[in-house]
């Protein structure tokens, strides 16, 4: 799990272990405080989407070593203060998520931005979920309202993730050639 | 011991962090009100106080301006229908004005106790729920301004929620709306008594009405005052529709908020007075 198997990212001049570790931390931290941000001030009804969730896969992915899987954990345990969730349920998520990611990459090597948008959106959707069954919610609210919000956020988080992956892609082609 | 560890390093440590999780997760779970805030959770809630504060004023100027100088299309029209219903309002100020010194008189005839009135202090929202399933907010007042948990946050439309994570500057409200609420109530027309409880969507339930009550859609419900946390009389919500059925002791009743949840800005918090 110790060193990244891609090399485009993060930038040549991040190139310790600890700079990459409070790079990593502090972009997870700025991405738990966007989605905090009452964005209804200005959008009434916009969707809270789980970005920081978003990069704990994209650190799995791209980035696994023990310093991400700390990442993964204080920024579930972030999430969990800055939100109604009970503390630590985030964090269980955001380490399991990591876990699943690095048992897959093993059998399926997530290369193509198809399978990378599978993944985001399987990983987001069963994350979503997990946390409405665990919180009562899915319980008192007709599952099929639920399950269309669900999705809603699912494909607007893939959807966001998309550029990102073009680009990612792109800096590891040319950092192979 | 060190080879040990250095040979299962990443197994040691990814165990310690399952571990660590699922007891912070397990010692938490059916925690309803925070009151203890721990240091962690108050330095954190600390730290993302003030950008979160910074960001909302911005927004909040944004806002400011469309509504003050962009959304002027029909401020005229408006400011009839305005003038229409302050009248309408004034005679009814003047109807209530008589009844409540006549409430006071017939109090003071039965010597009951006037009910005790709280001192409001007002604060601004500066963050909402970051995973978004969950209905809390985050408001500008702390415990720096002696806010304590299981406080009362109303607005001049009804019942908000309560206070539980309390830092220096900032504390955490759980809405009316979240599933983890609940608050005691009454149908005002009936005095039908029943508990609120959030539905994780922008409606609550209004729970353990007997199914003999008579309870109506557009009927207000009220505070009953007996959770302690708000006074008797405050408004929650209207309900919006009834169901019942012959063979459940309870009719399932459901209420749209008094308070527009999703578009709050500022509330007040209720501070006890004495």
């Amino acid at each position: 799990m110790v060193g990244s198997r891609y090399l485009a990212w993060p930038p040549a001049s991040v190139n310790t272990p600890m700079k990459q570790f409070f790079l990593f931390l502090l972009i997870g931290l700025v991405l738990v405080f966007a989605q905090s941000i009452p964005w209804n001030y200005i959008v009434p009804r916009m969707a809270t989407l789980n970005l920081s969730f978003v990069f704990v896969i994209f650190l799995a992915l791209y980035c696994p070593s023990i310093g991400s899987l700390f990442i993964a954990f204080l920024l579930g345990y972030v999430l969990d203060v800055l939100s109604g969730v009970p503390a630590g349920l985030q964090s269980l998520i955001n380490l399991f998520s990591f876990f699943l990611i690095r048992a897959a990459s093993r059998v399926v090597l997530f290369e193509s931005m198809s399978s990378q948008a599978v993944l985001v959106f399987a990983l987001s959707f069963s994350a979503d979920l997990f946390i409405l069954k665990t919180t009562r919610i899915v319980a008192s609210n007709p599952f099929g309202s639920i399950l269309m919000n669900v999705l809603a956020n699912t494909l607007l988080s893939v959807a966001l993730c998309i550029p990102f992956f073009i680009v990612y892609n792109k800096r590891y082609a040319s950092a192979q050639d | 011991m060190s080879l040990f560890f250095r040979k299962y390093q990443n197994f040691i440590i990814s165990a310690f962090l399952v571990g660590l999780a699922l007891s912070i997760y397990s010692s938490n779970l059916g925690v309803k009100d925070n009151v203890n805030t721990s240091f962690l959770r108050r330095a954190i809630l600390s730290i993302y106080s003030p950008p979160l504060r910074a960001v909302t004023f911005v927004l909040g100027g944004i806002r400011r301006v469309w509504d003050n100088y962009i959304f002027l299309l029909h401020v005229q029209k408006e400011n009839l229908e305005l003038k229409k219903s302050l009248d309408l309002f004034l005679e009814q100020n003047t109807h209530i004005k008589e009844l409540q010194l006549e409430n006071n008189r017939l109090r003071k005839l039965l010597s009951l106790k006037n009910r005790s009135s709280a001192k409001l202090v007002s604060a601004e929202i500066i963050g909402r729920d970051a995973v978004g399933w969950l209905k809390t907010v985050l408001i500008n007042k702390g415990g720096g301004d002696s806010v304590v948990a299981g406080q009362a946050v109303i607005t001049h439309l009804g019942v908000v929620g309560r206070t539980t994570d309390i830092a220096a500057g900032t504390a955490k409200v759980l809405l009316i709306t979240d599933i983890n609420s609940s608050v005691d109530a009454l149908v005002q027309r009936t005095r039908a008594r029943g508990i609120v409880e959030g539905k994780a969507s922008n409606l609550c339930e209004l729970k353990y009405v007997s199914s003999s009550a008579d309870v109506r859609p557009g009927d207000l419900v009220v505070t009953s005052g007996l959770c302690g946390v708000f006074p008797k009389g405050l408004s929650i919500g209207m309900v919006k529709c009834v169901e019942k059925d012959s063979f459940n002791l309870f009719q399932s009743v459901e209420l749209t908020p008094s308070a527009n949840l999703n578009k709050l800005e500022e509330v007040c918090l209720l501070f006890p007075k004495g």
